[in-house]
């Protein structure tokens, strides 16, 4: 049994049917420690939310039973994982993780990033077995991670899973 | 109510909490420009003089970071009953663009 921290854009790989996908419907299947930062709860339903209420196409937007499903969905998926909570330890310590990954090259652009990459470095120091699951191949994210961990430690579901 | 450690030599504002209720009191630790006398004649050095001033009363709501974790718990047990299956997510999805792409987007124009 493996544990793994699902960052926001590897949750919704779970969601939509692309490369990448069926690892990650894997892990909800198997026999998995998941962990998610509390954070995600906001941006994957603000995603969910957007479907329906600011559609990028007319032609694309979810009718709000689709809505109440997918949250729904999303609800009972997170309902089996381990939430983690974002810290004041994390807020202090993000600073020094940013300070680091910019030593060596890797600017986290975003809070989000930081916030997630720092809650899965805590996570880790406790559970040293922990994987980061980050669906976003091109990130800063990504990047700045193995500035902390062994890649081995850093899957991002692609086509090749 | 816990005190925060004072440092001596320079007027720094130091803070110290108490609950009472559910409510934190924050009080400013502040320099205070008096001198006091004391029998046998002691003038005492100001600049270790200090006091509390009630600043805020907060309540836990603003202060505690797991404030409405129930509700919360409550919301995600109440949404997850009679959740649809994973492909039926899927069919709903189908025509859709990348979930994946789309909360990357946002969160980039951050």
């Amino acid at each position: 049994m493996s544990k793994y921290f699902l960052e926001s854009s590897a949750f919704t790989k779970r969601y939509k049917l692309e490369d990448g996908s069926i690892f990650i419907n894997q892990l909800f299947e198997g026999e998995h420690t998941l962990f998610y930062l509390n954070l995600a709860i906001l941006e994957v339903r603000k995603v969910i939310f957007r479907l329906w209420k600011r559609p990028l196409k007319q032609d694309n937007q979810i009718s709000e039973r689709e809505y109440n499903n997918l949250e729904s969905r999303f609800a009972t998926d997170i309902q089996k994982m381990i939430r983690v909570e974002f810290s004041e330890e994390m807020i202090k310590k993000s600073l020094e993780f940013l300070k680091k990954a910019s030593e060596n090259n890797a600017w986290i652009k975003t809070s989000f990033d930081l916030a997630q990459l720092t809650a899965y470095l805590i996570a880790k120091e406790e559970n040293n077995d922990l994987f980061f699951v980050c669906a976003d191949e091109c990130s800063y994210l990504i990047k700045a991670a193995k500035v902390f961990v062994n890649d081995s430690d850093i899957i991002i579901p692609t086509k090749n899973f | 109510m816990e005190t925060a450690a004072i440092q001596s030599g320079h007027p720094l504002v130091e803070e110290k909490s108490s609950t009472k209720d559910n409510y934190v009191k924050v009080y400013n630790l502040t320099f205070v420009d008096k001198w006091y006398f004391y029998f046998p004649p002691n003038l005492v050095n100001p600049l270790y003089q200090y006091e509390y001033k009630e600043v805020v009363q907060l309540p836990l709501r603003l202060t505690n970071p797991l404030y409405g974790r129930e509700e919360l718990d409550e919301w995600i047990n109440d949404k997850a009953k009679n959740a649809p299956s994973i492909e039926k997510i899927w069919e709903i999805t189908a025509r859709l663009p990348s979930l994946t792409k789309m909360l990357l987007e946002d969160r980039n124009n951050e």
